[in-house]
């Protein structure tokens, strides 16, 4: 058996039994991770090549990124909950990267004190009189 | 509005507000101060500033309303001198003394302050942490001479207090533009751990500790131990650390930590504190910069009121205290600085983002002080 056959047959056991995941997942996941799928990748990878069964095991290190997604996907539908403080502190460091105008944050908002309020209305700052005293 | 001077509303930010409406001259209207709150009004400690402020003013007019929710301060003209304060336990020395470090060389007769009152809480910055970074800051500003000195005479903690600190400050009549935009490396790290009313120990365990953080990162670490007695060790006991990383530059960038006080908080481990204190230093030092956070606003302050000309100061992110000066700068002094993010590159690994602030000053000087 060459390999490429063995992948073959690897793939449509997979696409067999995914049957809990969505197209839709898999390309929002596809999309996000542009910065991050080597890293994915890797981990995916390593993940798998323990737990993986005979035959796809061997034909691991050959798999294209869209594959290695789909075996994420079949793991279980709570996959999306690992590494949730990883991918926060990336979404986190990458906001931060994209330079904010300071001068705009710092000196934006232009607050005008409003000093127009009359100031019999009130009583030692803190009360209103709603109506005149009557003694 | 012009009658009113500037107005603003409720009571943060209250000490940025008097210290710069004193150094420009302008009148300013607070209200609102905690209007909504079950005890409305002025603090105990804001109303011991306000004291003090009057104490090296001469001629402030000050009126507050019956219930503490309305100031109004007009500024009269600084005129320093020779100043006593018993300051409120609420808030620690730092408080006022940062106060003062502000208006200090803008004064008619050189000052010389004796604040009484707590040296040494968590909230504030501690006098010894004031000692080691915002006089050498100001230092470079040309403020020095043989009269520029802060010295703890007592140490008293919180909540206790009865320490005694004695600050003298020489006047100048102008401010030296600075151009501090190179921190360069960490030379050394000095401290200083104290212990009042404890046991002596106490500080030999917190500097084991935290040498045993920093000594991974540089060999040239030298931490003081200071415990008072008797007298000199005010009501409370108590402990801490304040540590202080000098540049090759010459820039101080400090961190520090005190035990809580007495009967609040949990107690915490001399050798916890010490190792989280040399946490927070190295925190201080990847933000870097060639001011520390807790001075920023001293030097955005020193570089409004130079002469004109271009100053530049490095330093590290703005803290929301830092942000809300230059709100305050540019409604007193209508000036804006220029504001730039500097990011170190890869490979030259100088801890987080860098902001530069450029301004020119607004060429204050002081009206105060004599011609002789």
């Amino acid at each position: 058996m060459s390999e490429e056959e063995s992948e073959e047959e690897g793939e449509n056991v997979r696409a067999g039994d995914s049957g809990h995941c969505s197209e839709e997942d898999e390309e929002e996941s596809g999309d996000d991770d542009d910065g991050e799928e080597e890293e994915d990748d890797k981990e995916e990878s390593e993940d798998e090549s323990m737990e993986e069964d005979d035959a796809a095991g061997a034909t691991m290190k050959k798999q294209t990124a869209s594959e290695s997604e789909e075996e994420e996907e079949e793991q279980g539908g709570l996959r999306w909950k690992e590494g949730l403080q990883q991918k926060a502190s990336e979404a986190f460091l990458r906001q931060q990267k994209a330079a904010p105008n300071l001068r705009k944050l710092v000196y934006g908002s232009v607050v005008e004190a409003d000093d127009s309020d009359d100031e019999e209305q009130e009583l030692g700052g803190l009360f209103r009189v709603s109506r005149p005293q009557n003694s | 509005m012009a009658s009113h001077g500037l107005a603003y509303d409720g009571c943060n930010f209250f000490r940025q507000r008097l210290v710069l409406s004193t150094l420009s001259g302008k009148r300013v209207k607070i209200k609102n101060i905690r209007s909504k709150d079950d005890n409305p009004g002025l603090r105990d400690f804001e109303a011991s500033l306000i004291r003090l402020l009057d104490k090296v003013t001469n001629g402030s007019i000050i009126e507050i309303n019956q219930t503490g929710t309305v100031l109004f301060y007009q500024p009269g003209l600084l005129y320093g001198g020779s100043v006593e304060h018993d300051c409120n336990l609420q808030r620690s020395v730092g408080y006022y003394l940062e106060a003062l470090l502000m208006l200090a060389p803008f004064m008619k007769t050189s000052l010389k302050a004796t604040l009484r009152g707590v040296t040494n809480d968590p909230r504030d910055p501690t006098v010894d942490m004031l000692k080691s970074t915002a006089l050498p800051l100001m230092k470079k500003f040309g403020i020095d001479g043989e009269g520029f000195d802060l010295k703890v005479v007592k140490r008293g903690m919180a909540p206790g207090g009865g320490g005694e600190v004695v600050f003298t400050c020489p006047v100048r009549r102008t401010i030296r533009p600075v151009q501090l935009t190179d921190p360069a490396k960490i030379k050394r790290i000095r401290g200083v751990a104290y212990s009042v009313r404890v046991s002596p120990q106490m500080a030999n365990r917190i500097v084991e500790s935290a040498r045993g953080v920093l000594n991974q990162f540089i060999p040239d670490i030298y931490i003081y131990t200071d415990h008072m007695k008797g007298a000199n060790s005010g009501k409370s006991p108590g402990f801490g650390l304040t540590l202080v990383a000098e540049t090759l530059n010459g820039s101080f960038l400090s961190a520090e930590m005190s035990s809580m006080p007495q009967g609040q908080g949990d107690p915490k481990l001399p050798e916890d504190l010490g190792r989280d204190c040399a946490k927070l230093l190295l925190e201080e030092v990847h933000r870097g910069g060639c001011v520390d956070s807790s001075n920023q606003s001293l030097a955005l302050l020193l570089m409004t009121l130079g002469q004109q000309d271009v100053s530049k100061v490095l330093l590290g992110p703005l803290s929301p205290y830092t942000i809300e000066f230059l709100r305050h700068i540019r409604d007193f002094f209508q000036l804006m600085f220029k504001i730039e993010v500097q990011k170190p590159s890869e490979d030259e690994r100088k801890g987080g983002d860098k902001v530069l602030m450029t301004c020119v000053g607004v060429g204050y000087s002081n009206i105060n002080k004599t011609i002789k």
